[in-house]
């Protein structure tokens, strides 16, 4: 099974280029099945695995990417796929971190992906068609969109693909073909990425609304913050967890947008959280990690990093990990809020860290890529 | 070939001249003090400073880390490298940094040099300014390391990065926000119809009005996008080299779409402040009307007279006119020329008064030297009676007379960059400081009956917020009291000549206006404590007596009620008379008094001692690559050469190596005896500054006169600068060197160790215009002698002479004289060259040479096109200040005897690109004088039939 998967990743990556995009050439067609196959691992953001971590990790590999990587990284059981910042695709073995291979898609232009099954969407971030479906089982491009600058990431739901654009415009793609299946216009422009559970799709603006939707796009009920909403909402016990750069952290009731507490630290976030039984655990650009009340949004503790907080935490277990410029991603017992282990990486961690079982993976400026096993 | 040896001339020639001024002429950085340097280290900075300046040091780190948290916030980043951070206690020592290596204007009030990540800050004696300029140099550290790395990381690297009035306007946004300073000058340029849209704000690059603008843009994009819009647009500085895409999809909108929106949102916001808000032409008496004007001083004379400052000219000079209202601008007599002179360098233009007493004495400052002088000087004879220097004090400011003539009050900056009062005893000679605080203190003028200053000052509560209020010091028992208070900026008080009054200019209405306030009666034992008052004003005591939409300053009051001041309208300074002012008090719409609160604790400034076990400790050089680059040439015939050139300094650009290296063999026998190199060590720290070197050059060379040549020299040289003044300086040069020189077409081989002396002596106080000098003078007189001291093979001596002088002729024309002459004499002496655009006009480039030569030439620079534009259906280009001039040249070059002299006479056309090139087109007739005994009959002038044209590059003479 590992062999043939190999086989198809080796030929997933073999590609030509034609038109202006890559294209993939399949051997052995195969439907992919990732643990990590999106950012935040699932519609509703969320960044939680259940392994627990076993400290102090080691370090299995680190490994150069030939660019810059963005912050979403997608891994499967045995891989890591990641969108550079000069417009390739590339992908590591979890292994050992061997290249297994990278395709151009011609311009530099950053990009992202995410991938459900079949189905691969690539987000160029400008430019014209820049929005690519391709189709895993036949090898090739689907289709194409030109949909303007998106500077998100794409959010999949079942068979459909969520995109909103900086003009505020939000998209709802049939996955196979590309095909627009509803459309709405947010009243000012956007520069982050959807969230989804339950029939709520949850978007915040650039003038600090918090927007949710149903599914087919169709407005159900606002929230006003006081500036611009940079990060994806976390979706979680029926409740919108949302950070905004006004400083202040809210958590909304997701049926009708209800406040049901919010807690001002006085510094922008620019991160989502990442959401336990009885935690909302978030970074700001105060230096801090904040571990908050689900219920009332009381701090239960904060952590100075000593630097501006990078990445999102991921949730692993007992322990969250988080990214922050000072180049070190640090592991903080999340209950008591002190850190139980910490990697000085080469750059600063810009990517948010990801876990694949047993695999911590994450990234830092300067191209690396580094994974660590958790137990 | 010509190549290498223009390069290597330069080099030499460089290497041994003026090491702070272009080559040959050129004013001087002149280093009047040895700073014992010292670091002292916080979480995130090296900050450099010496020990007179410690408690300064320390504010400015606590200022700076407060900036860098604020910063990290505003642009979601960090800085991993430690960031330098170099501080001066006045601007006359940051006059003196090697950080660059060029002159610094006043204007100048900090910079961040990105070669070594230095921020360079001078103090001015303000806490609020000093953390001001800190922070907006800081924004351009942040600036500069989030759009790196973001160009970085998408493989960018020759991006533009972002256009500098995004950068500028972006650090005056996030350092001041918006405050009356800008609001003048927008309101300014939107009422007066000068605003630049963005689409056109390359035409201004570099300018104030630039900074202002970018400022505007800034905060437009923040009240109507979001302040998030802002990091936006610098995060997305990768989506395009043209940042109008960038703005386009960061903003959503069209850069011409988003400029109508901007300048209609201005124009709706200042266009109804002209229905309660007046131009001062319109409403006042205007008496100066072009320039700069400012600082004016009431003088009775035969009639009413003001003295005042002004930049009209170009140089600031000490001008005195009449003071009655006219229709045109009245004739202007010069009192005091300043900026060429040692005497008078700087007056301290925008930031120091000056002022007249009874008895007719100006009593104004100017920079001499290392410091600061104070001149008294009687109006009518014109005649300087009296100046004083101050044992620490760097820097003084705003004399201001005693009703008596007496005494001086002044605001002055000492070594360590702490403000104080002082007052000067004329007849004791004895100074007297008055707050020994480490607050600013400013503007003081003394009370009609002598007894007590009021000043403006940080002191107050809101001082800690960087706002200026007024106060009161009496004299006899050293009490201050407060007058106005307040989160506005209250400055420059005048007392009416009556002392009922004071006036003072203030923001609080939202740009300067004048206003006054009832003096408080004052006798002796009955100041009030400050705390204990509550109204500071009677209830109807406040009032604004001029309602300008831009910005008043300087109020000067006449004797009889009258009202002098400076207007800022039309992107000018100009002094405006209002008559009758102290009757108009009265009917002034008063404003509710300041109040102080009963018990209000003076506020202190916070200081941040160092972290870590490095706290502080004295400054050690070492170095850094400053610039490193590479070059190979192929050439079919001469074949293939390639170099390397490396500069490294150290952090205070007091030492400076550079290394050239470079080999141009044709073949693998000559790879060795091909080495170039040069190694020159600069020391810049004292006031003469030294170079010494070591070379080695070996190759094939031509010139017009040698033909093709072989030579290898290599040796060691030796130059020294030491600057009389900042106008003039003197240069001395030892060169030793081994020479070994083959003529191909004679086949003659001469060896030689060579000995050269020279020693210059170079004034220059010259005034630029857009394309060359049109005032003042240039002189270079240089002598100096070469001899082989082994074989007596060379043996001349050599005088130069170059000087250059400007006659004004109006604002923007002069004429230029020129007289050159240059002579070697002796054995073996080298030629000089002429010809060409550079000297004589329509003669080749250096096609005429000799051991001699001598040009006279004349040259009338005038203004020819103000504006020029061409319009394609792609886009367009503008130019402008096209200048004219309508130039005689008259020379020769010769070796042994002067038979005939050439000449030309034409007319030229310059354009200057860029602030750097200066494109030079002329178009004339050569002539021929035969007879140069009778160079004075117009019938030995022999003119070719022929026009010629010459099209070069460079400035005028």
């Amino acid at each position: 099974m590992r062999k043939r998967l190999t086989i198809c990743l080796i030929s997933i990556m073999i590609f030509t280029l034609a038109a202006g995009c890559g294209k993939f050439t399949l051997k052995h067609p195969a439907r992919l099945s990732l643990a990590w196959p999106q950012l935040g691992r699932s519609p509703h953001r969320n960044a939680v695995c259940s392994t627990p971590p076993r400290f102090p990790l080691s370090l299995i590999w680190e490994k150069r990417a030939s660019s810059a990587l963005g912050i979403t990284m997608l891994a499967g059981m045995n891989y890591v796929l990641f969108g550079t910042q000069d417009g390739k695709m590339e992908g590591l073995y979890l292994k050992d971190g061997d290249k297994i291979g990278k395709i151009n898609i011609r311009s530099k232009v950053e990009l992202t992906a995410a991938i459900a099954g079949e189905h691969m969407i690539v987000v160029k971030r400008l430019g014209e068609k820049n929005i690519i479906g391709y189709d895993l089982t036949k090898g090739k491009t689907a289709w194409e969109l030109s949909a303007g600058h998106v500077p998100g990431e794409p959010l999949i739901v079942e068979k459909r693909v969520y995109l909103a654009t900086a003009g505020g415009q939000l998209l709802c793609l049939d996955m196979t073909d590309g095909k627009k299946q509803y459309e709405y216009q947010l009243p000012s422009a956007c520069s982050t990425t959807p969230a989804f559970l339950d029939d709520r799709l949850i978007i915040g603006d650039d003038r600090g609304t918090i927007h949710a939707l149903t599914a087919h796009l169709e407005p159900v009920w606002q929230y006003p913050t006081n500036a611009a909403i940079r990060s994806p909402a976390v979706l979680a016990h029926g409740t919108v967890f949302q950070g905004s750069t006004d400083g202040t952290f809210y958590a909304l009731t997701m049926a009708d947008g209800a406040l049901r507490w919010k807690t001002d630290i006085g510094a922008k976030i620019y991160h989502p959280a990442a959401i336990s039984d009885s935690l909302v655990i978030f970074g700001a650009t105060n230096h801090m990690v904040y571990a908050v009340s689900r219920e009332r949004g009381s701090i239960q503790w904060r952590y100075d990093c000593g630097s501006v907080i990078a990445t999102a935490p991921l949730l692993c277990g007992d322990h969250v990990f988080i990214g922050a410029m000072n180049k070190k991603l640090y592991a903080i017992d999340a209950a008591q809020g002190d850190v139980t282990w910490e990697y000085t990486a080469k750059g600063r961690i810009r990517s948010y860290p990801i876990a694949v079982d047993p695999y911590l993976i994450f990234s830092s400026e300067d191209d690396y890529v580094y994974c660590f096993r958790l137990h | 070939m010509m190549k290498k040896t223009i390069l290597t001339l330069t080099i030499l020639l460089g290497l041994t001249s003026v090491l702070h001024s272009q080559y040959y002429f050129g004013r001087n950085k002149v280093i009047y003090n040895q700073f014992d340097w010292r670091i002292l280290q916080t979480d995130h900075f090296d900050i450099y400073y010496y020990p007179q300046m410690r408690e300064l040091a320390e504010i400015g780190a606590a200022y700076a880390e407060e900036s860098y948290l604020f910063l990290e916030n505003k642009f979601n980043h960090s800085i991993h490298d430690r960031i330098p951070l170099i501080f001066y206690a006045t601007h006359a020592h940051f006059q003196e940094t090697n950080t660059i290596s060029f002159l610094i204007p006043e204007g100048i009030g900090g910079f961040f040099e990105f070669l070594k990540g230095r921020v360079v800050v001078p103090a001015n004696g303000s806490i609020a300014d000093f953390k001001n300029v800190l922070r907006h140099e800081l924004v351009h550290v942040f600036t500069h390391s989030k759009v790196n790395r973001i160009l970085k990381n998408h493989r960018m690297t020759n991006h533009p990065g972002l256009p500098l009035w995004f950068v500028e306007g972006l650090a005056e946004f996030w350092s001041r926000g918006w405050d009356s300073e800008a609001e003048m000058f927008i309101r300014d340029a939107v009422i007066n119809g000068y605003l630049f849209p963005v689409e056109r704000i390359y035409e201004i690059s570099g300018s104030f009005l630039m900074y202002k603008e970018g400022q505007a843009v800034l905060r437009y994009i923040a009240a109507t996008y979001g302040d998030e819009k802002i990091l936006q647009l610098i995060e997305n500085v990768w989506m395009s080299a043209q940042f109008e895409q960038v703005m386009q999809i960061t903003l959503g909108v069209p850069l011409r779409e988003f400029d109508q929106s901007w300048i209609y949102t201005l124009k709706k916001q200042y266009y109804p402040l002209l229905a309660r808000e007046d131009a001062a032409a319109r409403v006042s008496d205007q008496i100066t009307r072009r320039g700069i004007n400012i600082k004016p001083a009431f003088y009775q004379a035969d009639s009413e007279c003001v003295v005042f400052i002004s930049n009209r000219s170009g140089y600031a000079n000490i001008y005195k006119t009449s003071a009655r209202k006219a229709q045109k601008e009245p004739e202007m007599e010069i009192l005091v020329k300043g900026e060429r002179s040692a005497e008078f360098e700087s007056f301290h233009l925008l930031n120091s008064a000056i002022d007249v007493n009874r008895q007719g004495e100006l009593v104004f400052v100017s920079k001499n030297g290392e410091k600061d002088v104070l001149y008294i000087m009687d109006v009518k004879e014109k005649r300087i009676l009296e100046k004083y220097e101050f044992a620490d004090l760097v820097s003084l400011f705003s004399p201001n007379w005693h009703p008596d003539g007496s005494k001086i009050a002044f605001s002055g900056l000492a070594f360590s960059g702490r403000s104080d009062l002082y007052v000067f005893d004329r007849l004791s000679k004895r100074l007297q400081p008055l707050l020994n605080d480490a607050f600013d203190d400013r503007d003081p003028v003394f009370s009609p009956d002598g007894s007590c200053l009021a000043f403006s000052s940080d002191r107050g509560p809101s001082g800690e917020h960087g706002f200026y209020n007024l106060f009161l010091y009496h004299l006899e028992d050293h009490k201050i009291r407060h007058i106005t208070n307040g989160m506005v900026q209250d400055l420059m008080p005048a007392w009416s000549p009556d002392g009922s009054h004071i006036a003072f200019v203030s923001d609080r209405s939202g740009t300067q206006n004048i206003w006054t306030l009832p003096a408080p009666s004052i006798q002796q034992g009955e100041m009030p404590d400050w705390s204990e008052s509550s109204a500071l004003q009677p209830p109807d005591g406040l009032k604004q007596i001029t309602s300008f939409v831009c910005g008043a300053y300087d109020p000067e009051w006449m004797p009889n009620g009258d009202l002098l001041f400076t207007v800022f309208e039309n992107f000018s300074f100009n002094i405006y008379r209002e008559p009758a002012a102290l009757t108009q008090i009265a009917a002034a719409t008063a404003h509710p008094p300041d109040t102080l609160a009963c018990y209000t604790p003076q506020w202190n400034f916070r200081k941040l001692l160092g972290s870590g076990d490095s706290r502080d400790f004295k400054y050690k050089p070492r170095f850094s690559l400053d610039i490193a680059q590479s070059q190979i040439t192929q050439d079919p015939i001469f074949g293939t050469s390639g170099g390397a050139q490396l500069v490294v300094s150290d952090m205070l650009g007091n030492y400076q190596y550079f290394f050239l290296l470079y080999n141009n063999a044709r073949t693998r026998d000559e790879f060795f005896s091909s080495f170039n190199f040069a190694v020159t060590r600069m020391d810049l720290s004292r006031r003469t500054n030294i170079a010494m070197g070591l070379y080695h050059f070996a190759g094939q060379y031509y010139s017009r006169y040698d033909h093709w040549f072989w030579e290898r020299r290599y040796g060691g040289y030796g130059a020294l600068s030491y600057p009389l003044s900042k106008f003039k300086r003197i240069e001395a040069s030892l060169n030793v060197r081994f020479s070994d020189k083959e003529w191909y077409a004679s086949g003659y081989r001469r060896k030689a160790l060579l000995v050269s002396n020279f020693v210059s002596y170079v004034k220059d106080n010259s005034l630029w215009g857009p394309t060359g000098p049109i005032d003042g003078t240039r002189l270079n007189i240089t002598l100096g002698n070469t001899l082989d001291i082994a074989h007596s093979n060379v043996n001349f001596v050599t005088a130069i002479l170059d000087y250059r002088r400007y006659f004004r002729l109006s604002n923007q024309s002069a004429h230029g004289i020129r007289v050159w002459t240059q002579v070697n004499h002796g054995k073996e002496s080298m030629p000089f060259f002429m010809g060409g655009s550079w000297d004589l006009r329509g003669y080749g480039f250096w096609r005429l040479w000799g051991t001699k030569l001598a040009l006279v030439s004349n040259e009338l620079r005038f203004p020819f096109i103000d504006r020029f534009i061409l319009n394609f259906p792609f886009g367009g280009l503008a130019f402008s200040a096209i200048r004219g001039a309508l130039f005689v040249d008259v020379g020769n070059a010769w070796d042994e005897e002067l038979k005939t002299l050439l000449g030309s006479t034409g007319f030229g056309v310059r354009l200057r690109l860029a602030q750097m090139l200066v494109l030079r087109f002329d178009v004339g007739r050569k002539f021929e004088v035969e007879d140069i005994h009778k160079f004075y009959q117009p019938r030995q002038y022999d003119f070719e039939s022929a026009w010629f044209t010459q099209f070069f590059f460079g400035w005028d003479f």
